[in-house]
């Protein structure tokens, strides 16, 4: 299911996880949700797109605020506590030298196809709630 | 007898039929026996692929990569791996191995500049042959040609958008009043997005969100590959053909239409170079890129299906209460 890896100092597992520590702190510390931007397709459609709410998701979660994360996007928040345990796992990892879990080729394809269909399911479950409001 | 290279159209004359090398460019071809004479044996079988991880069995060519044998189209990227005739097996480049490094990665030794745009030509004009022979262990090198080429193409998109913005916004101001309100903010957001404080945003932020969306865009499209089963090489693969493919960035300069240009151009070179560097074959490839589009339509359309009614229905109740004119 999962080989381990020996990697140089900084690969591409690092990049990312410079991307999620990234993404904590521009949550956390950036004002991204006065910025005064509205979805396109929202705002031309008036249905959400699969990633609206993502950015409210992520901004709550990096303030503690779990449940208005959840209600602003379910998969929002998911997306957002992987990619920060990642990165401060992938951080522990580089820090002791450890070497990198590599999933096989059948565990990334389930993996894949999960992540598709929560795509899709959070995805209406937007959509339902913008309509029904 | 006389026999004319597809790659070159060089003439040269031979005394056999099946594989020949190209006197002049040094590109395989394979010249067909006429009908009813039975095939000449080959001269030499072609090498079995090495194992993975193994050197290439493809020497660079002579003389290294200097301008006449180096990577001009015919000569240099194009010949000693190029398509296989016929769709066969012969020049099918390995399953791994380093290949040949692309000419940014040689940018030392080939100057920055002469290095850049031979890459971009290549990539523009010859994905498959560069994708099939281009090293996938050099990342970095085509992460750095992705995020400068997205940079100048961006910077140069600013400055006319800077330009012609002024005239377009008074132009979009009168259409903006009479629009619905939610309607009129995000033509407003978008008119807003020409002036001067959000174009330098853009071009300032423009290397930092180019490295990003490299590395995400290649992630999403390599979970995507590994789901239709066409990302045998690895991530290191998918990214180099994202990053270089994220190169043709650089025809956001070309003021009006270049985003549009840009992205059809980086779609087709991106669906070719993944079949290419993947060796996972076109189709494939073009479900991986195509299928996040192919699915937003039809969830668009799911989305319309389960919003229209509601809408209809919020239009009816609201004139039940608003007097009209009966026309």
């Amino acid at each position: 299911m999962v080989t381990w890896r020996k990697t140089g100092r900084f690969g591409h597992a690092e990049v990312f996880a410079a991307i999620g520590l990234l993404s904590l702190l521009v949550a956390r510390f950036v004002p991204v949700l006065s910025l005064p931007f509205v979805c396109p397709m929202r705002g031309l459609a008036g249905i959400p797109c699969a990633s609206c709410g993502m950015t409210h998701a992520f901004v709550h979660l990096a303030h503690g605020e779990l449940s208005r994360a959840l209600a602003a996007s379910p998969l929002g928040a998911l997306l957002a506590a992987g990619a920060w345990a990642f990165a401060a796992l992938d951080l522990a990892r580089v820090a002791l030298g450890a070497p990198l879990p590599v999933p096989s080729l059948r565990a990334a394809r389930a993996a894949t196809a999960l992540g598709i269909a929560l795509l899709l399911a959070n995805w209406a479950w937007l959509v339902v709630r913008e309509v029904r409001s | 007898m006389l026999a004319r290279c597809a790659r070159c159209n060089g003439t040269f004359s031979t005394d056999r039929y099946g594989r020949q090398t190209c006197p002049h460019c040094g590109s395989e071809l394979i010249l067909p026996p006429p009908p009813g004479t039975p095939a000449e044996p080959e001269p030499a079988p072609p090498p079995a692929p090495p194992p993975a991880g193994a050197a290439p069995p493809q020497a660079p060519p002579q003389g290294g990569y200097g301008p006449p044998p180096g990577y001009g189209p015919p000569p240099g990227w194009g010949p000693p791996y190029g398509p296989p005739p016929g769709g066969g097996g012969w020049g099918a480049p390995p399953p791994s191995g380093p290949g040949q490094p692309a000419p940014f990665a040689d940018r030392a030794g080939r100057g920055f500049l002469a290095a850049f745009f031979e890459t971009w030509k290549l990539v523009a004009t010859q994905p498959e042959q560069f994708f099939a022979r281009v090293r996938i262990d050099q990342t970095w090198s085509a992460v750095l040609f992705g995020v400068i080429a997205s940079f100048v193409g961006n910077a140069a998109a600013a400055l006319y958008s800077y330009l012609s913005g002024k005239q377009a916004m008074l132009a979009l101001q009168e259409m903006i009043q009479k629009m619905p309100e939610e309607q009129g903010k995000v033509f407003e957001m978008y008119t807003n997005a020409f002036t001067g404080g959000a174009l330098l945003a853009q071009v300032v932020l423009a290397p930092l969100l180019a490295f990003i969306g490299i590395y995400v865009g290649a992630a999403f499209i390599h979970l995507l590959l590994l789901l239709f089963r066409g990302a045998g090489r690895g991530f290191d693969a998918t990214l180099t053909a994202v990053a270089y493919v994220t190169g043709l960035n650089l025809l956001l300069a070309v003021p009006a239409c270049g985003s549009l240009i840009a992205l059809v151009w980086s779609t087709v070179a991106l669906i070719i170079g993944l079949a290419a560097v993947q060796r996972c074959g076109t189709g494939r490839a073009a479900a991986a890129v195509l299928a996040p589009v192919a699915l937003l339509c039809v969830c668009l359309c799911g989305a319309l299906g389960i919003a229209i009614p509601a809408i209809f229905k919020g239009i009816g109740e609201a004139s039940k209460g608003v007097p009209t004119t009966h026309l």
